[in-house]
C-alpha cells in the first residue's frame, strides 16, 4: 500500500537538459475586484500580483516559496491560465498562452498539469479512482475504452495504488492515498510540465516524505519538469534546484537551491531562513539569532510604493529610498536574481550550511556590509 | 447512517486476496440489493417509500379488480353507509366510494407526478443555467422566477387556471407553473456551490470542456437536492390539485378526483354520510403526508450540507 520511505537526501539531476526555458512568465500581474471596504460596497482593485517574471526551465524543479497570502497559489493557476492574467504573459514552449483560445489551450493543457493541495476536495466523490484516472485521457481523447483503463491502472499502480482499489471511491481513501490518485490524475497524461501547488502540506507528516519521494521518482522516469509551491523552506531545499521567494506578490529572489540556502542576498529571505528552527544534536530545536521581520506580514491591499518588504526590513526599514522606488532586479551573482536596494547587508552566512549549530558564535545578526563575493558586482 | 453501513460489502470483497481484477464498478445487481437492503433498514425511509408504493399498487390495480365502477349510479342504494359489499360506502347516487377514491389515487398520482416532472425539469434547467452561465442571464431569469415566488402559489395557480380555462390540465398547469420557481432558485444555487468546488477546478485543469464538467461533475452533484425537492414537490401537487378542483377550479363534478369528491360529500357530512368525504380526505392525507416524511428523510440521508455521499 505504501511507498518504502527512503533516506531524506537532496535528490541528483541531470543537469544537462536544465537549459531551455519551458514556462516563463513576463510581467505577469493579477488584480482582483474587491467589493466591499467601504459602506458602499463598491469594487475596488486589489493587486495580488505585481509583475512577476520567471523562467522555468526544462527538466529542473523549480521552488515557490513564500508566507501564506503571499500569492503563490494565484501564481501558479496563472501560469497554467486557470485564472486569467490582469497584464503580462506566460510562454508555455514558446507559445504565449494568453493569446490562445478556449479549445487551443484545452488542447495545451495535456502537456500541463496541476496538483491541488486538497487532496480531499480536488477529487470528485462520486467517481472511482480508476474513473478520476481515466478522465483526462477520456477528455484528451487518447486511446479506445480498453486502453484508457489499461493505462490508469498502470498510473495508479506506479502510484502503489492496486487494482481492486480502483475501484473504490475516494472517501475509501486516506490523505496520502488521496493525494497519489491525484498525482496519477495529473500524470496519466504524461505532460511536460506539472505544478504542484504544497502537494503535501495538507498530508500527514508521516506520509510526506512518502509523496515526495514518489514525486521524485516519476520526474526522473518521465523527465517532467516541475513548479513546487511550497511554504516548507526545508521542503523546497530538499525537493527543489531553483527556488523564487515571494513577498506580497512580488519576487524578492531567485536562485540555485544552494545558493539561495547558503547566501540569501534579500533581507526577506535571510529573514525567512532565520525562522527556520534549526535541530540540534541533543534534540533540541534553536531558532538561529539573526533578524527577524519586524511586525507582520503586510497587506497587498495597502501596497507600499517602494519596497513591498520595507515596512518590516530590518535593513531598509525607514530608509527613503526603499519606501519610494521599487528595487530594481539585478543579479549580483550568475543565475542569482535579487530585488533589493541593498543586497547582501545581512547574511546567514555559516549559520545553516554548517549545521548542527557547531559554529554558533560565527555571524551573530550583526550586517556584513559588502558581503564582498556576492555584492561586488 | 453511518459511514460503515453500506461500505462494510465493499470492504470484505476488497480484502479477497487474490482476486482477479474485474470489471471497474460492482455489478448494478450488487449495488441494487445493497441499497434496497439500505433504504429497508432505514425505518423512516422504508415507511412512507412503502406506504406511496401501496397507494400506488391501490391505484393501478383496485380499479381493475374491484366489481364496482367508479361512475356506475345505484339509485336505490344511494347514501350507503359502509357496508360488505361498499366497503366505504356510496355517496348521493349510489357510486361506489371505494371504486372512486381508487380512481381518484390514479387521477391524482398521475397529474401529480407529471406535474413534479413538468417543474423539475423546466426549474432545474433555468437553474441549472443561471448557476452556470451567469451575468446578465442569471439576473434576468431569477428576477422573473422572484416575480412569480412574489404571488401566493396557491393563488397564482387559481388564477392561471381561470385564465386558461377551469379544468384538470389547466390546473396542472398553474400548479406546475409555481413550482418552476422554487426548483430554479434551489438549484442555482447548489450549482453555485458545486461550480467553486476544487474538484470542478480540477477538470478545467484537465482540459475538460466547459459541457463535459457541467454534464459529469455538476449535473450528477445536484441530483440528490432535486430529488429531495421533487419528493416536496409532489406532495405540495396533490394537495394543490385537490384544493383547486375542491373550489370548483380543477377536475370537474363528475370526476372522482379528491378534491372534488369532498366538496361533492360535503353537504352530506352534516346530515350523517361522513364516508362520501371523509375517504377521499383520508386517502390525501396519507398521500401528502408519506410524501413530505419521504422528503424530509431524503433531506437528512442526500443533503449535501449534511452527510453526503454515503448513498
Amino acid at each position: 500500500m505504501s511507498e518504502p520511505s527512503a533516506p531524506v537526501e537532496p535528490i541528483a539531476r541531470q543537469p544537462e537538459r536544465a537549459s531551455q526555458p519551458i514556462l516563463q512568465a513576463e510581467g505577469l500581474s493579477k488584480v482582483f475586484e474587491v467589493r466591499g471596504g467601504d459602506r458602499f460596497g463598491r469594487k475596488h482593485p486589489v493587486t495580488v500580483l505585481d509583475d512577476i517574471s520567471l523562467t522555468v526551465r526544462r527538466g529542473e524543479s523549480f521552488g515557490l516559496v513564500g508566507e501564506s497570502g503571499c500569492g503563490k497559489s494565484t501564481l501558479a493557476r496563472c501560469l497554467l491560465r486557470l485564472l486569467e492574467l490582469s497584464a503580462g504573459r506566460v510562454l508555455f514552449d514558446g507559445v504565449d498562452l494568453t493569446t490562445l483560445d478556449r479549445d487551443e489551450l484545452r488542447a495545451l493543457r495535456r502537456r500541463m498539469q496541476f496538483v491541488f493541495q486538497d487532496p480531499f476536495a480536488s477529487l470528485d466523490p462520486r467517481m472511482t479512482a480508476g474513473a478520476i484516472v481515466e478522465e483526462p485521457l477520456e477528455i484528451h481523447e487518447l486511446g479506445d475504452q480498453r486502453e484508457r483503463r489499461q493505462a490508469a491502472l498502470e498510473m495508479l499502480a506506479d502510484v502503489g495504488l492496486t487494482a481492486e482499489q480502483a475501484r473504490r471511491r475516494p472517501h475509501a481513501f486516506s490523505g496520502g492515498q488521496r493525494q497519489r490518485i491525484g498525482i496519477a490524475r495529473a500524470f496519466v497524461l504524461r505532460p511536460e510540465v506539472v505544478i504542484l501547488d504544497e502537494p503535501i502540506s495538507a498530508l500527514d507528516v508521516s506520509v510526506q516524505a512518502q509523496v515526495l519521494n514518489l514525486l521524485a521518482k516519476l520526474q526522473e522516469q518521465l523527465g517532467l519538469t516541475y513548479v513546487f509551491i511550497s511554504h516548507d523552506l526545508a521542503v523546497a531545499e530538499y525537493f527543489c534546484d531553483r527556488v523564487a521567494v515571494l513577498y506580497l506578490g512580488q519576487v524578492m529572489e531567485v536562485a540555485d537551491r544552494s545558493a539561495l540556502f547558503s547566501d540569501p542576498l534579500h533581507p526577506y529571505s535571510v529573514s525567512l531562513l532565520s525562522a527556520v528552527p534549526v535541530p540540534l544534536a541533543g534534540g533540541r530545536a534553536r531558532r538561529t539569532e539573526r533578524p527577524q521581520p519586524i511586525g507582520e506580514v503586510g497587506s497587498v491591499i495597502e501596497r507600499p510604493p517602494g519596497c513591498p518588504f520595507e515596512p518590516r526590513c530590518p535593513v531598509g526599514r525607514g530608509r527613503d529610498i526603499c519606501r519610494a522606488e521599487r528595487p530594481p532586479i539585478t543579479e549580483p551573482a550568475a543565475g542569482h536574481q535579487v530585488a533589493c536596494h541593498f543586497p547582501g547587508e545581512v547574511s546567514v552566512h555559516g549559520a545553516r550550511r554548517n549545521g548542527a549549530g557547531t559554529n554558533a558564535g560565527d555571524g551573530d545578526g550583526t550586517a556584513h556590509p559588502g558581503h564582498t563575493e556576492t555584492a561586488a558586482q | 447512517m453511518g459511514p460503515g453501513t453500506l461500505s462494510i460489502g465493499e470492504d470484505v470483497a476488497a480484502a479477497r486476496p487474490g482476486g482477479p481484477p474485474g470489471p471497474d464498478r460492482t455489478s448494478l445487481s450488487v449495488r441494487g440489493g445493497q441499497a434496497l437492503r439500505a433504504v429497508l433498514a432505514d425505518r423512516k425511509l422504508a415507511v412512507p417509500l412503502g406506504v406511496l408504493a401501496l397507494m400506488v399498487l391501490f391505484a393501478i390495480f383496485m380499479p381493475i379488480f374491484w366489481s364496482h365502477g367508479p361512475d356506475k349510479q345505484d339509485l336505490i342504494n344511494s347514501l350507503g353507509s359502509p357496508s360488505a359489499s361498499h366497503p366505504l360506502g356510496t355517496d348521493q347516487l349510489g357510486r361506489d366510494v371505494l371504486a372512486r377514491v381508487a380512481t381518484g389515487a390514479r387521477i391524482s398520482l398521475v397529474v401529480a407526478t407529471l406535474v413534479t416532472l413538468a417543474g423539475a425539469i423546466v426549474g432545474g434547467l433555468i437553474g441549472l443555467f443561471a448557476g452556470t452561465l451567469g451575468g446578465a442571464s442569471d439576473g434576468v431569469v431569477m428576477r422573473v422566477m422572484d416575480a412569480i415566488l412574489a404571488f401566493p402559489p396557491l393563488i397564482l395557480a387559481m388564477a392561471v387556471t381561470v385564465g386558461l380555462g377551469i379544468g384538470l390540465d389547466t390546473a396542472a398547469i398553474g400548479v406546475s407553473l409555481v413550482s418552476v420557481p422554487w426548483y430554479a432558485r434551489l438549484l442555482r444555487s447548489e450549482a453555485l456551490r458545486i461550480r467553486s468546488l476544487p474538484f470542478i477546478e480540477a477538470a478545467h485543469a484537465m482540459g475538460a470542456t466547459r459541457g463535459r464538467i457541467i454534464a459529469r461533475h455538476v449535473v450528477p452533484h445536484m441530483l440528490p437536492v432535486l430529488f429531495i425537492q421533487m419528493a416536496a414537490a409532489f406532495g405540495y401537487a396533490v394537495l394543490a390539485l385537490a384544493g383547486l378542483s375542491f373550489v370548483g377550479l380543477g377536475a370537474q363534478v363528475p370526476t372522482p378526483e379528491w378534491g372534488a369528491m369532498i366538496t361533492e360529500g360535503l353537504s352530506y357530512s352534516l346530515t350523517g354520510q361522513w364516508w362520501i368525504s371523509i375517504c377521499p380526505g383520508v386517502a390525501l392525507l396519507i398521500t401528502v403526508t408519506a410524501a413530505s416524511m419521504l422528503s424530509d428523510r431524503m433531506r437528512d440521508l442526500l443533503d449535501p450540507r449534511g452527510q453526503y455521499a454515503r448513498l
